[in-house]
């Protein structure tokens, strides 16, 4: 408890790229027709071994959790599925034969104190055809 | 019994994993589709529909054209954008004659 409170110290400033899309934002929820979002941070010390990217969807209790290992300090997450979720990353390190992890913290947007929330749209159908019966 | 020649609505649906049906609205007004228009849900993975069969009785009671949106539904609710296209539907058919008689000639 005494290292995973030291690791809450880690002060993550975490920066959202996008990759492409319509960027029609509105608020704190922002509507994306691609298939990927990038999610970047800071590191907050040289303790962590790797980073823990969580994403929770705000319907369907469904939560994915990613391990990236470092040197790398952003993650492209796929699209598992539609809905409103956050993202939140927390470092992490192996210490004593145990996972040590810092809090989770949620992303952010400049200006935008709430976490920051992403909705991925159902894909479009296409091919509508009307035609005699 | 009036009968009606019957049209055929068929669509590709996405790649989404989650998808459980394709809302389909109409209207014959306005031009567009709102999101108050009726519709039906075609369950996943059907892509089609016969009108006017699919809708209640009455939903196309204008010789007009109509304006169909369809749009994506997953598991938990979420609707994907609206795709409209716009066909004229004549789902009205001919009044019945009258004063029929039959004579001899």
């Amino acid at each position: 408890m005494l290292v995973l409170s030291k690791i809450k110290n880690l002060c993550f400033i975490l920066f959202v790229l996008l990759i492409l899309t319509d960027s029609a934002y509105a608020q704190k929820i922002y509507e994306f027709g691609a298939e990927s979002v990038t999610v970047g941070w800071i590191l907050g010390d040289d303790k962590a071994q790797w980073h823990e990217v969580k994403v929770e969807f705000l319907q369907g209790q469904f939560n994915l959790v990613y391990k990236v290992l470092l040197p790398a300090v952003q993650f492209t997450i796929p699209r598992p599925r539609s809905g409103k979720f956050e993202v939140s990353v927390r470092a992490c390190r192996l210490y004593e034969a145990a996972d040590q992890c810092s809090i989770w913290v949620k992303s952010s947007k400049s200006g935008i104190p709430e976490p920051w929330l992403i909705y991925w749209k159902p894909g479009i159908v296409t091919n509508i055809i009307i035609e005699d019966e | 019994m009036a009968v009606v020649k019957k049209k055929r609505v068929r669509w590709t649906l996405p790649n989404d994993s989650d998808l459980v049906a394709t809302r389909v609205r109409v209207n014959g007004t306005d031009g567009t589709i709102f999101l108050s228009d009726p519709f039906i849900d075609v369950p996943f993975p059907e892509a089609e529909i016969i009108l006017p069969d699919a809708f209640p009785p009455g939903t196309f009671d204008l010789d007009t054209n109509y304006i169909v949106g369809l749009s994506s539904i997953d598991d938990v609710g979420n609707e994907g954008d609206i795709i409209e296209v716009s066909s004229p539907f004549d789902f009205v058919a001919p009044g019945v004659p009258t004063q029929i008689v039959v004579e001899n000639i």
